[in-house]
């Protein structure tokens, strides 16, 4: 049962064809099967959520379901408050801080839903870092293939995802967080419009930037997981209060009449990843008709004005403990924050008074008459954890160049993007494109992402390794 | 021209940050120098008065996909 998806499994257990307590026990199952070879879980918490599952079972014998997701077990990045929980944020510093007395307003939303919490999800220490390496807790690794890298830095929820061990899981995405392991795992990952998803209770990277996301395996699990995510929040001033369709119902049409752009140069590829999204742009041609070629001539600017945002918003968190306690933070992570000590206040401010002319500009030029944006994710194949080693020395700034190229910039324009699989590179191992839409556009991502996924014959077991099988394979 | 970054971030690690750079300072100095550069070229021409931080929440609003409504 666990090779369900999210809304197979949840169609089961309302129908009482299986319990959520069955349900969780296997997912426990799993999640310790997998451990030693993934390393995705900080930690299970197995007697809390069969707790659960027993009462979201004899809820449901009573007549009461909560939501699209009643017993249905997912885990998350451990970024997330927890009321009675210790949030470590993949570091040593916090690693032994005191329980939680509140759960992050996702995860309070989740749970209204009817989902059971099955545990904390290994991360780049501090939700910086594109890769799954940790040093602390061990890295986190790829499903797919273990001597690569899982993508970071929400990367326990991807290999938690991709093993099987849960059918879905919240990253959060400042750079590419969320899309980058999904990616990498041959998951969709929604990064969503900054603002519609509450940030209350999640540890931030940077607070200009940072969104909270779903990752599964299909692209109906991430619009059920949205559906009852997404929403203005009074804890969160950011969060803003814009309408919220009901995106699993709309999965079917929303993508109707969508009209696709991609961009004139996509920059270097390696060549099998070029190859799999020129399938992808022959099928959404198929499908949506002539695919425009626009210039993009901000990107660059859009990358750096991303990144003076996310490093000093960052040196600004974490500037006291790196004077007091530099000698806890991973060599990646504290040399990635440096800059941002000794960027000019101008440049910062400039980047945060320009982002709305930018977003004007790109919906005006790159996204006239556009629905969607069509373009890699991630322009090389999935390295491996040798290649990708940011603690040695001199290699992490090459190395978070070359993997979030692609993402950062969107991240800037506070746009919503989904990755999503659509093949294999030379090593076996997935490609994904990312769409990126109109703001609050997730529902038509979300139809769009389904449409093209099946018509590429895209499909995937998931396990210990995740397979591909079908069409694509 | 890199040298006096490199010294001034040198400077800054110590004087103003109180800090032990991992990273080391030519290398933080080429990062800062990237950025700034880009920004900088980026932002004066196209910076107009009126721009502010609060127009990027009100843009994402008033370009909604109207698959959203």
């Amino acid at each position: 049962m666990l090779e369900l998806s999210l809304a197979e499994i949840a169609a089961a257990i309302r129908a009482r064809q299986v319990s959520s307590l069955e349900v969780t026990l296997a997912a426990i199952e799993q999640a310790e099967a997998a451990q030693p070879l993934t390393n995705a879980f900080v930690e299970i918490f197995a007697d809390r959520a069969l707790d659960q599952a027993r009462a979201l079972d004899a809820e449901l014998r009573a007549g009461h379901i909560r939501g699209p997701l009643h017993g249905v077990p997912l885990a998350h990045k451990d970024c997330f408050e927890r009321a009675g929980a210790v949030m470590g944020v993949g570091s040593r510093l916090l690693a032994e801080s005191a329980p939680g007395t509140r759960d992050a307003t996702a995860l309070a939303k989740l749970e209204a839903a009817g989902a059971v919490d099955l545990g904390r999800l290994n991360m780049n220490e501090f939700v910086a870092g594109p890769t799954g390496q940790n040093p602390h807790l061990g890295d986190c690794r790829n499903a797919w293939d273990a001597d690569r890298v899982s993508g970071g830095s929400s990367s326990g929820s991807g290999s938690a995802v991709a093993s099987g061990a849960v059918y879905g899981a919240l990253g959060s995405d400042t750079g590419g967080s969320i899309r980058l392991p999904a990616a990498m795992q041959g998951l969709f990952g929604l990064k969503p419009t900054y603002g519609r998803v509450s940030r209350a209770g999640c540890f931030p990277r940077a607070h200009s930037l940072d969104c909270v996301g779903p990752m599964t395996r299909t692209a109906e699990d991430a619009a059920l997981m949205l559906g009852a995510l997404a929403g203005a929040d009074p804890r969160d001033p950011t969060s803003l209060d814009a309408p919220v369709p009901d995106y699993a119902a709309r999965i079917a049409t929303a993508a109707a009449g969508s009209r696709i752009v991609t961009l004139a140069d996509p920059g270097a590829m390696e060549p099998d990843i070029a190859a799999r999204i020129e399938d992808l742009l022959r099928v959404a041609t198929e499908l949506h008709g002539p695919i425009a070629r626009r210039a993009f001539q901000e990107f660059g600017a859009c990358d750096a004005l991303g990144d003076v945002l996310s490093k000093v918003e960052a040196s600004t968190l974490h500037g006291h403990w790196m004077a007091t306690r530099g000698g806890d933070y991973s060599t990646a992570v504290h040399s990635r924050t440096e800059p941002g000590l000794h960027i000019p206040a101008q440049r910062y401010l400039e980047a945060l008074a320009l982002r709305g002319r930018m977003l004007d500009q790109f919906l005006a030029t790159v996204m006239a008459d556009a629905d969607a944006l069509v373009c890699p994710a991630i322009p090389i194949a999935v390295p491996t954890r040798a290649e990708a080693d940011m603690e040695a020395a001199g290699r992490v700034f090459p190395v978070v160049a070359a993997l979030t190229s692609w993402t950062r910039p969107f991240s800037y324009l506070g746009l919503p993007v989904l990755t999503v699989p659509i093949g294999l590179d030379r090593n076996g191992m997935p490609v994904a494109a990312q769409l990126v839409g109109r703001p609050f556009g997730e529902a038509r991502l979300l139809a769009l992402g389904a449409g093209l996924s099946a018509a590429l014959g895209w499909s995937f077991t998931p396990g210990l390794p995740a397979r591909i099988h079908g069409d694509a394979a | 021209m890199s040298e006096e970054i490199t010294r001034l971030v040198e400077i800054s690690i110590r004087d103003l940050h109180g800090i032990a750079s991992r990273a080391g300072a030519p290398a933080v100095a080429r990062e800062v120098l990237r950025l700034n550069t880009a920004v900088r070229d980026i932002a004066r021409p196209a910076l107009h008065f009126s721009d502010q931080p609060a127009d990027f929440p009100a843009a994402l609003l008033r370009h909604a996909d109207p698959a959203n409504a």
